[in-house]
C-alpha cells in the first residue's frame, strides 16, 4: 500500500514537472516598486502553478541596459524584461512579435498614446508609465498657468535670486524630455514624419528653444533631483517633472514645510506632455515556445484590471489601458486623489512617447548635451540648435 | 647665556606655535575627512525628513535604530555579506600570490621582452572596463561560468595594479642583497619569499587593501555576470534603496554603514603597513 502511495506521489510530481515552465524576468524596480512587482508575480505563480518566474532585479536602469546589451550579443537574453523604447530599437530582431501571443482585445485596449509600433511590429507593451506634469507652489502661484505666456509671466515675476535661493522654475540637463514636450507643443519635432529631414531647428523648434532659454534665465539648473533642492529649502515657483516623482516631491515639500500641488503642463499650440517609463518585451533567442507563451501570459496578467490598478495605486504609475482608466476602480481612486486625476487627464489630453527611430538613443545623448548648453545660455538658441541639427544629420547619414 | 636662553625660548615658542598650527590643520583635515562618515552614520538614524533638511540636523532626534533592521530585511543582506566577504577575501589572497612573483620578475630579473611585457600590462590599465564587458560576458557564457562563483573570482585573481605597485617596491631593494644571498647558495625562489617579500610587506598590505576594497565595492561585474540572488554582493543590495525618481537616504545610509564595517576592520588591522606603503609609493 505504501509502495503504491509513493509511486502515485512520484507520478504526480513527474507529471507536474513535465508541464513546468521557468521564465526569467529582468527588471529595474527597486524599493517599494520592487516589492509590489514581486507580490504580483508571486500571485501570478499561484494562479499558474506550472509557471515559475525567476524575477531578477538588475540594479537599476543603467545596469539593466548594459546587461541586456551583453546578453543579447551573447544570445542569452532573459525571457522577459523592462526596457525603454530607445533600447528596443537597438535589438528589434531579438524580440518576439507580441501580437502573435497576446489577446487582440488587450492590445486594442492599450492607449494609443503609448505608441508601441516599431517598424510595423508590436514588440513591446507599456508597463510602468508616468507623464510630465507641472508641480507648483500654491503660495507663490495661486492659479497654475494654463499657457506658455502665463507660465513665463509667473517665472519672470518670481525671478531668480541665487543668493536667497529663489527661482521661478527648475530644469535638469539630464532630462531633455521637458524640452521635447515644449517642442511638441510648438508643433515641432526632431525629424520630419518620413524621418528623412532634421526639423529640430526649424521655426517651431526655435520657438520652443527660445521659450526654454527665456525660462532658464530664472531657473535653477542642476543635475540632482528637484525634490532634493526643495527639501533643502530652495524656493522654486513651479517646474515640469515626471508624475513618478510625485511621492518624492511631496515628501520634500513636507520636509521644507511648503505647500506643493500638481497641475497639467501649460499648453501652447496643443497640450502635449511626454510619457516616460519603460515597457515589457519578450525575447526570442534561447527561449522555447512554452516560455514565450508563459511570458505573454504574465504580461496579460500584469495588465489585467485588478492587477494594473493595484500596481498603479501602489507605485504612482499610470494605467496603460483605456478600459482600466475608465473602470470603476480607477475612477474611484482618482476621485479620492486629485493629483492622480491630474496625471490621468494629462496622459489622456496630450501624452506622447519617444521617437521610435533606430538612432534615437544617440539623438537623445546629443539632445542632453545641447539642452544643457541651452540652459546655460552661453550661446543663442539658434546657434545651439543649428549645431544640434547638424549633428543629428550626421547620425542619419 | 641669557641671550642664548632668550633665543632658545623664542625658538621653542615658535616651534610650539608651528606645532599647534600643524595639529590644528591636521585636526581640521581629519574633521573634513570624517564628515562624510559622520553624515552617513547620523543619516542612517534619521527619518527621511530629517535626512533631507537644510541646514542639516547633525544629531538625529529621536534616533531611528529601526532603519537598520528595515534596511537589513529589504534585501538578503546576510547572503550578500557572506558573498562579498568570500569573494573579496579569495581574490585578495589570489591577487597577492600572483602579483608577487610577477612583480619580482619584472623588477629584479632580466629577460627578453621584459619592457614590452611591462608596457603591455600597463596598457591594459588604459582600457575602460565597460568596453570589455560585452566580450567578457560572451566568453563567460561560452565557458559555462555565468552564474557561478568562478566568474566572480577567477578573472580577478591577478591584477596589473598589484603587479606594478609591488614591482616598484621590489625595485627599492638593493641588488647587493641578492648577490650576497647567491654567494651563500640561496636559490632565487627562497630569496624571493624569505628575504625580498618580508621587505615589501607594506606594499603587500597596500595591494591587499586596495584589492579587498575594490572587490568589496564591485557592482557592474557582479550584476552582469550573475542572476542568482545567492551569488550577489553588498553593492547590489544598496541599489534596492535607489529609485529612478529619488533615494531612500536613511535606509541607504544604514545599509552603507553596515557595508563599510568589514572594510574598516581590515583597515584597522592593516593600517600601519598600509600607511607605510602609501608613504613609500607616493600614492594618494
Amino acid at each position: 500500500m505504501r509502495k503504491v502511495a509513493v509511486l502515485a506521489a512520484l507520478l504526480a510530481v513527474g507529471l507536474g514537472a513535465v508541464g513546468q515552465v521557468t521564465i526569467s524576468f529582468w527588471h529595474a524596480m527597486s524599493g517599494s516598486h520592487g516589492d509590489v512587482l514581486t507580490a504580483l508575480v508571486r500571485k501570478f505563480e499561484q494562479e499558474n502553478p506550472t509557471i515559475k518566474v525567476e524575477l531578477v532585479f538588475q540594479g537599476g536602469y543603467g545596469a539593466l541596459q548594459q546587461k541586456l546589451t551583453a546578453a543579447i550579443a551573447a544570445k542569452t537574453p532573459p525571457t522577459l524584461a523592462q526596457e525603454y523604447e530607445n533600447w528596443t530599437t537597438q535589438w528589434l530582431d531579438a524580440l518576439v512579435d507580441l501580437d502573435l501571443f497576446l489577446p487582440e482585445d488587450l492590445l486594442a485596449d492599450l492607449l494609443p498614446q503609448f505608441n508601441q509600433v516599431f517598424s510595423g511590429r508590436i514588440v513591446s507593451v507599456p508597463f510602468n508609465k508616468s507623464i510630465l506634469v507641472l508641480y507648483y507652489r500654491p503660495d507663490l502661484v495661486p492659479n497654475p498657468p494654463k499657457t506658455w505666456a502665463e507660465f513665463e509671466t509667473y517665472v519672470t515675476r518670481i525671478g531668480k535670486d541665487a543668493g536667497k535661493g529663489i527661482y521661478g522654475t527648475a530644469f535638469r540637463p539630464t532630462n531633455p524630455e521637458i524640452f521635447l514636450a515644449f517642442l511638441e507643443q510648438a508643433g515641432g519635432s526632431i525629424l520630419s514624419p518620413d524621418w528623412k529631414t532634421v526639423t529640430i531647428n526649424n521655426a517651431q523648434g526655435l520657438e520652443a528653444a527660445e521659450f526654454a532659454a527665456r525660462l532658464a534665465k530664472n531657473a535653477l539648473v542642476q543635475g540632482a533631483f528637484i525634490s532634493e533642492a526643495i527639501a533643502k529649502g530652495i524656493t522654486i515657483g513651479m517646474w515640469v517633472d515626471t508624475s513618478a516623482g510625485y511621492p518624492f516631491n511631496m515628501r520634500a515639500a513636507r520636509t521644507a514645510n511648503v505647500p506643493l500641488a500638481v497641475a497639467p503642463v501649460p499648453c501652447y499650440k496643443n497640450c502635449a506632455s511626454m510619457i516616460q517609463g519603460t515597457n515589457l518585451v519578450v525575447y526570442a533567442p534561447n527561449q522555447t515556445k512554452a516560455q514565450i507563451e508563459a511570458a505573454a501570459k504574465l504580461i496579460a496578467f500584469l495588465l489585467r484590471e485588478d492587477n494594473l490598478v493595484e500596481w498603479c495605486q501602489k507605485t504612482g504609475y499610470l494605467p496603460v489601458r483605456k478600459s482600466v482608466i475608465e473602470g470603476k476602480a480607477w475612477q474611484e481612486h482618482i476621485a479620492k486623489d486629485p493629483a492622480a486625476r491630474v496625471m490621468t487627464e494629462q496622459l489622456l489630453a496630450g501624452g506622447f512617447g519617444q521617437l521610435l527611430h533606430p538612432r534615437y538613443m544617440e539623438m537623445r545623448s546629443l539632445l542632453i548635451t545641447y539642452w544643457e548648453l541651452l540652459l546655460k545660455g552661453e550661446e543663442t538658441p539658434k546657434k545651439i540648435f543649428d549645431a544640434l541639427a547638424q549633428e543629428i544629420e550626421g547620425l542619419l547619414k | 647665556m641669557p641671550r642664548r636662553g632668550l633665543g632658545a625660548d623664542a625658538y621653542l615658542l615658535r616651534r610650539g606655535m608651528s606645532q599647534v598650527l600643524v595639529y590644528a590643520l591636521l585636526a581640521l583635515t581629519a574633521v573634513i575627512m570624517a564628515m562624510p562618515f559622520f553624515w552617513m552614520v547620523t543619516t542612517s538614524l534619521k527619518d527621511i525628513y530629517q535626512a533631507l533638511r537644510i541646514p542639516p540636523q547633525w544629531i538625529p532626534s529621536p534616533a531611528r535604530w529601526e532603519n537598520y533592521p528595515a534596511a537589513w530585511e529589504a534585501a538578503p543582506f546576510a547572503r550578500y555579506f557572506w558573498n562579498s566577504f568570500f569573494i573579496a577575501a579569495t581574490t585578495t589572497v589570489a591577487d597577492v600570490v600572483t602579483s608577487i612573483p610577477a612583480a619580482y620578475a619584472l623588477a629584479k630579473m632580466t629577460f627578453l621582452g621584459q619592457g614590452v611585457i611591462l608596457a603591455l600590462l600597463l596598457g591594459t590599465l588604459m582600457i575602460p572596463g565597460q568596453m570589455l564587458l560585452v566580450p567578457s560576458f560572451i566568453l563567460v557564457n561560452r565557458i559555462g561560468w555565468y552564474n557561478t562563483y568562478w566568474v566572480l573570482i577567477v578573472p580577478w585573481t591577478a591584477g596589473v595594479f598589484g603587479i606594478f605597485l609591488l614591482r616598484q617596491f621590489f625595485k627599492t631593494i638593493p641588488d647587493e642583497l641578492w648577490d650576497s644571498a647567491r654567494i651563500d647558495g640561496c636559490p632565487r625562489l627562497r630569496y624571493m619569499f624569505q628575504i625580498a617579500v618580508p621587505l615589501v610587506r607594506p606594499g603587500i598590505a597596500t595591494v591587499a587593501l586596495f584589492k579587498f576594497v575594490g572587490s568589496w565595492n564591485a557592482f557592474l561585474w557582479v550584476i552582469v555576470m550573475t542572476d542568482k540572488v545567492e551569488l550577489r554582493t553588498v553593492p547590489v543590495g544598496l541599489r534596492y534603496f535607489m529609485l529612478d525618481v529619488g533615494t531612500d537616504y536613511p535606509k541607504l545610509m544604514a545599509a552603507a554603514t553596515m557595508a563599510i564595517v568589514p572594510v574598516l576592520i581590515l583597515f584597522f588591522f592593516a593600517q600601519k603597513q598600509f600607511i607605510q606603503g602609501i608613504a613609500r609609493t607616493g600614492l594618494r
